[in-house]
C-alpha cells in the first residue's frame, strides 16, 4: 500500500521514506575525567597504597591547597590517562550498552514516515497513479560528543522531490551540533548522564523528537 | 585502622567539596503560552518548553564576604553575576531554542522603556516571591509578571538568584588557630548556590524551578549559568507555532484560549 499526499503545483505525490544509514554513536567517553580520577584515587585508598598520597592533604593550608590538589589531580589523571581506554570500557560499559540499545530500538524510517504522513496529510492509496514522488532518506542518526561530558542527538534527512520529467528538487534537514537555522531548532545536547537516566529515556525521546521536527520542517518547506 | 578512617573522611570531604548537585524542583504540567498557537498535529510533549519567548531579569547574587578585601584570594565578584546572566541567555537561546530577551533587550521591549534600576527592583521582587516564606507578596509579583508579559509580548519571565561564598581571612585564622581542624568546614561552606524560577506570563505564577549547588571557590569559568539551565527542556520549535495576534481574547481563567496548546 502506497501513501500519497497532495502538493500544490505537483498534484498527487507519492511518499517514499527509507533509511540509508546505520545508527552512529560517536561518544568520546562514557565516563567523565572526575569519575575516572575518583575511581583511581578510591582504588589507591582502598588498597592502602594511596594513604601516603592522600593523607598529607589533611594538613595542607588553604593557600597551597589548590596547588596540592592540582598536583594530586595531575598524578591521578596521569595514572588514569594511561589506562583511559580500559577504564572507560570498564566503568562506562553499562552506559554504552544503554545507548546502543536506544539507537538499535529506534526505527527512524518508520517514525519519519508516520510524522511526514501526518504533516503532509498523506493517505493510503492502493495504486500508484502519480507522476510525482517525494523521497525522504535518513542519511544519519545517533549521538555524538559535542563538548567534554556532553553529547548531542543528531538526525540527517535528505529529500528529493521529483515531478514528472523536471529536474529533481533536493533538500536537506540536518538537526545536529551547530546546525540551528532559520527554521531549525538547536540540537538536543546535554550531559550523557541525563541522556542515560531511566534507561535512556531522554535519549530515546530526543531521537523521536528529531524525526518529528524534521518532518514538520520538510512539510513546511514543501508547502511554502 | 585510624589512618583508613582519616583517609575515608578526607576522601568524602574532598568529594563533597568539589561535587555539583543540580535538580528541577518544580515543573508545572499545565503551562500556557501567550504569544503563539500550536499547529495541528504537533506531537511534541512540552511543559515549560511551551514558554518560547522569555524575558530574563538581572541576576540577584548575594556574595560573602561582601568586601573583596576580606577574600583570601581575589573574589572577582564583579564578573560573576554578569557571567551567569550571559550564560543563562546563551544557554536558553543557543542551546535550548528559546527566544530570549536579556535585561538590556527586555528594558527596550517595554513601551516607554525600563531602566536597569527598575528591572533590578522587579528582579528583587520576583526573587523574594519565588522563595516560599520570604514574606514577599506573590500577588504583586504575579501582577508585575502579567504586566511585563503583556507589554513585552513574553510567554515567561526568568529570575536567577543565589549566593556565592569564598574563603575569607576568618577561615584562614580559624584554620591556623585550630591546627587545620576547621578547614573541612570552610571548604564545605564555600561555593555557589543558584536557583532559577520561571514565571508564566499568562497567570504570573511560578511554573519551573531549578537549583544548582557547586563547591570550590566561586569562579565565572565554572559556567554556573550553563549548568543551571542545562536542566530545562528544549523550547517548542518555531516550526510548530503560529504567532498569536496581540490582544487575542483570553479564556475564562485569565489564560489565553487553549486553541492548539499541546
Amino acid at each position: 500500500m502506497l501513501e500519497i499526499f497532495d502538493l500544490p503545483g505537483a498534484g498527487a505525490v507519492r511518499l517514499r521514506v527509507h533509511c540509508a544509514a546505520a545508527p552512529l554513536l560517536q561518544i568520546a567517553s562514557y565516563t567523565t575525567g572526575a569519575e575516572q580520577m575518583t575511581f583511581v584515587v578510591g582504588c589507591l585508598v582502598g588498597t592502602g597504597a594511596g594513604l601516603a598520597f592522600v593523607a598529607p592533604l589533611a594538613t595542607v593550608p588553604a593557600a597551597v591547597g589548590p596547588l596540592a590538589n592540582t598536583a594530586a589531580g595531575a598524578g591521578a589523571t596521569a595514572v588514569a590517562g594511561g589506562e583511559a581506554w580500559s577504564l572507560d570500557t570498564f566503568l562506562g560499559g553499562s552506559r554504552a550498552r544503554v545507548m546502543r540499545r536506544v539507537v538499535a530500538s529506534f526505527d527512524p524510517a518508520a517514525e519519519l514516515r508516520a510524522a511526514l504522513g501526518r504533516y503532509l496529510g498523506a493517505r493510503p492509496e492502493p495504486s500508484a497513479g502519480t507522476v510525482a514522488e517525494l523521497e525522504a532518506a535518513v542519511a544519519g542518526y545517533g549521538f555524538q560528543t559535542s563538548l567534554p561530558d556532553e553529547a548531542c542527538c543528531f538526525l540527517d534527512v535528505r529529500t528529493t522531490l521529483r515531478v514528472g520529467d523536471g529536474a529533481p528538487r533536493e533538500d536537506r534537514v540536518l538537526l545536529g551540533w551547530g546546525s540551528a537555522g532559520a527554521d531549525l531548532p538547536p540540537a538536543h545536547c546535554t550531559t550523557l548522564k541525563r541522556f542515560l537516566a531511566r534507561d535512556g529515556r531522554l535519549a530515546r525521546q530526543a531521537l523521536l523528537e528529531s524525526t518529528e521536527i524534521a518532518a514538520a520542517v520538510i512539510a513546511r518547506r514543501l508547502k511554502g | 585502622m585510624r589512618m583508613a578512617g582519616l583517609a575515608a573522611i578526607l576522601l568524602g570531604s574532598a568529594l563533597a567539596w568539589g561535587c555539583t548537585t543540580s535538580s528541577v524542583t518544580r515543573c508545572a504540567d499545565d503551562v500556557a503560552a501567550s504569544t503563539y498557537t500550536v499547529i495541528e498535529g504537533a506531537r511534541l510533549e512540552r511543559t515549560v518548553g511551551k514558554l518560547r519567548r522569555l524575558g530574563v531579569v538581572p541576576v540577584q547574587l548575594d556574595v560573602s564576604p561582601r568586601d573583596p578585601r576580606w577574600c583570601l584570594e581575589p573574589c572577582g565578584w564583579e564578573g560573576l553575576a554578569p557571567a551567569i546572566e550571559s550564560e543563562a541567555v546563551d544557554c536558553l537561546s543557543g542551546k535550548r531554542g528559546y527566544e530570549v530577551l536579556g535585561p538590556g533587550a527586555l528594558g527596550c521591549a517595554v513601551p516607554g522603556g525600563f531602566s536597569r534600576e527598575e528591572l533590578e527592583a522587579l528582579a528583587r521582587l520576583l526573587a523574594a516571591a519565588a522563595v516560599e516564606g520570604s514574606g514577599a507578596s506573590s500577588d504583586e509579583a504575579a501582577q508585575r509578571v502579567c504586566d511585563l508579559g503583556r507589554q513585552a509580548r513574553l510567554d515567561g519571565v526568568v529570575v536567577v538568584q543565589g549566593r556565592a561564598t569564598s574563603l575569607c581571612l576568618v577561615d584562614w585564622v580559624a584554620g591556623y588557630a585550630s591546627f587545620t581542624l576547621t578547614f573541612p568546614i570552610s571548604f564545605l561552606r564555600i561555593g555557589v548556590s543558584l536557583r532559577a524560577d520561571i514565571y508564566e506570563a499568562a497567570t504570573g505564577r511560578p511554573v519551573w524551578t531549578a537549583k544548582l549547588r557547586r563547591g570550590w571557590a566561586p569562579d565565572p569559568a565554572n559556567h554556573y549559568g550553563l549548568a543551571l539551565f542545562d536542566l530545562i527542556e528544549p523550547a517548542l520549535p518555531g516550526v510548530f507555532t503560529l504567532p498569536r495576534p496581540p490582544g487575542t481574547p483570553e479564556g475564562p481563567t485569565g489564560r489565553p484560549l487553549a486553541g492548539g496548546t499541546p
